[in-house]
């Protein structure tokens, strides 16, 4: 998990390894057990109840997962809708129990999905709770995100207002910005749900809401300058505009935020790159968008980011040579 | 303790008052080994043999911790005349429902208590004087240790009567008030804490995080940012504010950058100016760091390199036991925290006494003499004490000194459930006055209700007590004051102080780590006068 030390690991003692040894033992019996099982096609309670042993003590078993399934569907009570829905709700029991102890088990993730889409009437509410727990212990889980995505798009199909659903969503990525502005999986989530918010709007009302995710950035960046996730998230931002003149636009109150941000600290490295990439992407946008000035003051960042970052010189000599070539060369 | 027992033991140092340093001081003594020449070889080791006494029946000593009868029997019986010449006690109106009325009636309950009730033990110095007020309020307190079923109004007038309306209210709960002489908080990390856990008495004291941090200027309460996150989710900074901060926080957390802050401070003997140039610091941002993190006073001048610490100690001991750089113990923190190292003393084999006259000599054995009316007079080889039991000591001419207010509030305005540190700051009086927010959530009040300690150095004259009202007033405004409290603390100097060891009043700073170094620095003085003789 994130933020989490390792612990040291030390040498098992004679009793522990003697333990480790029973435990190995136990499990291969098992496995091998379930295998035959599965190799006969036996479709029984016996057989359900084995691989929901071995599926505690190993939750990567995804051949054992689909074995399970099957097993499901050949069972005399799945035919009654009452029966199934009762071992239906068993297994999200069984599948809570064992969350805790691997979070990040794709199989168990697919199972779990397997079991809902199977149910006439999932609470999806309650699974969005599960999931608003889980981010709460690890906040980058990205199986947890996943799952969430998906458990918001179920709600969003049933509901009747799916744009309130959208903002609802858009809200939980603001908090969890707010709870930590390194959380890439917040920002990566909110450029998901940004278009659909968007679309509903007055172009007036997308302006608005644009500039105060511009704000959102500008404050993430004054807070921790080096932090890429409010760089990437403003890269985000350009592809949502539609046309180079938006772009540009956009691109130039980018160039004066970054700025003003220099006259404060004029040597952060992160800043200065930012600075020079914006008026290479205006120049790419349009031709003409970039004055002589401007050139030349990419120029002189260009060297003196090779003083500041020494071991990216290669790098900056690099695009120095790139922008010398397409800058003096007149068409 | 009977007699026999204590005559004829000559103990190493005698410590009066259980006070906080006091307290530290003789746990300290008490494990250390005795000086004698054979006993490092010795399986079972002698220690040195303390005797801790304490005329009052409560421990704490000037940090001591009290119920509201407590607290006013405090003010009318126990209190040290030279060291607070009065107390000042305000009742509130709890009956109007009219804000307007509460003001009014409140000018009319005043009580001064400038006279102590009963003497002490000693039947020679007692001071009595007819009507005086606070055998008013012990009238008022006694139905309560006398239980009867009907509360006959003593109070003649109809003012009289409102006051012990109030008081009635408040004394229904009495047993779950902790009001504390001189609050304190502990940091995170620091030399009290540290000392806890070396000490292992950490589990004798319960503590909780304080949550917040405000800068007051005039109703205003502006949050200190303290983390990362606070500084992003922040709505009252500016971009250019935010990144200062940031700024400044990266560098005191980082070593290696801090050592380097470190060395750049050393020319600069004013924080503030140090703040204001390297950092670009000012307006609100400044007001943060100088005052609420550095607690730097408005007047107060103190070096870049100090400052820095200040600062540093504050960064550093956030995230030690949660977000917050203090917790702030249950029950009172300094008197909880006496207690914790008095029964340390006690263990390591210490002596108690309390509730018990006490009258020290020079003796011409070299001695002190040690006499107590109930147990004899035994023999000191030392004497720590607090100043207030020389009956010789005088009020120090410098003029060092702590006033202090206390507020209890019907509502509790700031969060029911939290605990609060503030600075207020007055411009126009430079001054700024710390403040303590305490609610239930430390057992400092019963629940629903909240207390307020506001505490600055200097004298109560009557532009410091505006001023501790004023700073009161600018958090409480929309609650009614149940019951306020004015008092000053002035540090007594003993007559004789190349023969006993004496010990501070309790300082204006916020945590306990100044108690600390003091006792450190006694104990050490104490040891080196032991070893000479």
């Amino acid at each position: 998990m994130h933020g989490r030390r390792r612990e040291l690991i030390r040498e098992p003692t004679v009793d522990e390894k003697a333990q480790a040894k029973q435990r190995v033992e136990k499990y291969c019996a098992l496995n091998t057990q379930v295998m035959e099982l599965r190799a006969r096609k036996e479709h029984s309670e016996d057989a359900l109840a084995a691989t929901k042993r071995l599926l505690e003590l190993n939750t990567e078993l995804h051949t054992v997962w689909n074995y399970r399934r099957e097993i499901f569907a050949h069972l005399e009570a799945w035919r009654v809708t009452e029966k199934k829905k009762a071992m239906l709700e068993q297994e999200l029991e069984f599948l809570l129990e064992i969350i805790m102890k691997n979070i990040k088990s794709y199989w168990m993730w697919n199972h779990r999905t397997w079991v809902l889409c199977q149910l006439p009437s999932p609470s999806w509410d309650r699974e969005l709770k599960l999931v608003a727990k889980l981010l709460a212990i690890d906040a980058r889980n990205f199986h947890g995100w996943d799952y969430r995505r998906f458990v918001v798009s179920k709600i969003r199909e049933a509901s009747v207002d799916p744009a309130a659903v959208d903002r609802s969503e858009f809200l939980f990525t603001t908090e969890q910005i707010n709870r930590d502005c390194a959380n890439h999986s917040a920002w990566h989530n909110r450029s998901k749900l940004l278009p659909a918010i968007l679309e509903e709007l007055t172009e007036e009302k997308r302006q608005e809401v644009i500039g105060k995710e511009v704000d959102l950035i500008l404050n993430a960046i004054y807070t921790d300058p080096d932090d890429q996730n409010a760089w990437l998230y403003h890269e985000w931002l350009l592809d949502v505009q539609t046309g180079a003149d938006a772009k540009c636009a956009l691109l130039r109150n980018k160039v004066a935020a970054i700025r003003e941000f220099l006259e404060l600290e004029e040597d952060s490295k992160r800043p200065l790159i930012e600075l020079v990439d914006a008026f290479i992407a205006m120049d790419d946008l349009k031709s003409g968008q970039v004055s002589d000035s401007e050139k030349k003051e990419c120029f002189y960042v260009l060297n003196k980011l090779k003083d500041i970052d020494s071991y990216h010189i290669g790098k900056y000599a690099d695009t120095e040579s790139t922008l010398q070539r397409r800058w003096t060369e007149q068409p | 303790m009977s007699e026999d027992s204590l005559d004829n033991t000559i103990y190493d140092t005698v410590v009066l008052g259980t006070g906080l340093v006091e307290s530290i001081v003789a746990s300290q003594i008490a494990a250390t080994p005795a000086l004698d020449a054979d006993n490092d070889n010795v399986e079972n080791k002698n220690y040195l043999k303390v005797l801790h006494i304490d005329r009052s029946p409560y421990y704490g000593g000037t940090s001591a911790c009290f119920s509201l009868s407590a607290f006013i029997e405090w003010a009318a019986k126990y209190r040290d005349q030279r060291q607070t010449p009065f107390v000042k006690i305000v009742f509130g109106n709890v009956q109007s429902n009219d804000d307007e009325k509460k003001q009014e009636q409140i000018e009319t309950h005043v009580f001064v208590i400038d006279a102590v009730e009963s003497a002490l033990t000693n039947p020679d110095t007692s001071v009595s004087s007819n009507n005086s007020q606070a055998q008013t309020l012990l009238t008022m307190i006694e139905p309560f240790y006398n239980p009867a079923d009907d509360l006959q109004a003593t109070a003649k007038d109809a003012a009289m009567l409102l006051s012990q309306t109030t008081l009635n209210l408040l004394l229904a709960n009495d047993r779950k008030y902790s009001i504390e002489l001189a609050p304190k908080l502990a940091l995170c990390r620091g030399a009290m804490i540290d000392m806890l856990i070396d000490e292992g008495i950490g589990e004798y004291v319960q503590f909780k995080g304080i949550e917040h941090n405000y800068v007051v200027r005039g109703t205003l309460l502006e949050r200190v940012p303290e983390t990362k996150e606070d500084v992003f989710a922040s709505t009252t900074l500016s971009l250019i504010e935010k990144r200062k901060l940031m700024r400044l926080l990266s560098v005191i957390s980082d070593d290696e950058q801090c050592q380097g802050l470190l060395e750049e401070a050393r020319v600069v003997d004013d924080f503030k100016l140090f703040l204001q140039t390297r950092f670009r610091l000012e307006g609100k941002l400044l007001d943060a760091v100088l005052f609420a993190v550095a607690r730097v006073g408005y007047n107060q001048t103190i070096g870049a390199v100090n400052g820095c610490e200040r600062v540093r100690k504050y960064v550093r001991a956030m995230g030690r036991y949660g977000r917050m750089a203090y917790l702030c113990a249950m029950y009172g923190g300094a008197s909880e925290l006496s207690q914790a190292f008095c029964r340390l003393c006690a263990v390591s084999g210490g002596t108690y006494i309390l509730n018990t006259d006490v009258d020290i000599s020079k003796s011409d054995d070299g001695l002190f003499d040690v006499h107590m009316p109930s147990y004899g007079t035994v023999k000191a080889k030392s004497i720590v004490m607090d100043p207030v039991y020389d009956p010789k000591g005088t009020v120090s001419s410098n003029g060092a000194a702590v006033s202090r207010a206390l507020c209890i509030i019907d509502k509790p305005v700031l969060g029911e459930d939290t605990s609060v540190l503030l600075c207020h700051v007055d411009d126009a009086n430079m001054q700024t006055t710390s403040m303590l927010y305490l609610t239930h959530a430390t057992q400092a009040v019963p629940q629903g209700q909240a207390i307020i300690y506001a505490w600055s150095n200097g004298k109560l004259c009557s532009k410091m007590q505006e001023q501790l009202q004023k700073a009161m007033d600018s958090i409480c405004s929309q609650a009614v004051p149940l019951f306020t409290a004015f008092f000053e603390v002035n540090q007594i100097v003993l007559c004789s102080p190349e023969l006993y060891l004496g010990t501070n009043i309790p300082d204006s700073l916020i945590d306990f780590d100044s108690a600390v170094e003091e006792a450190l620095e006694l104990s050490k003085k104490l040891e080196n006068k032991l070893a000479e003789l």
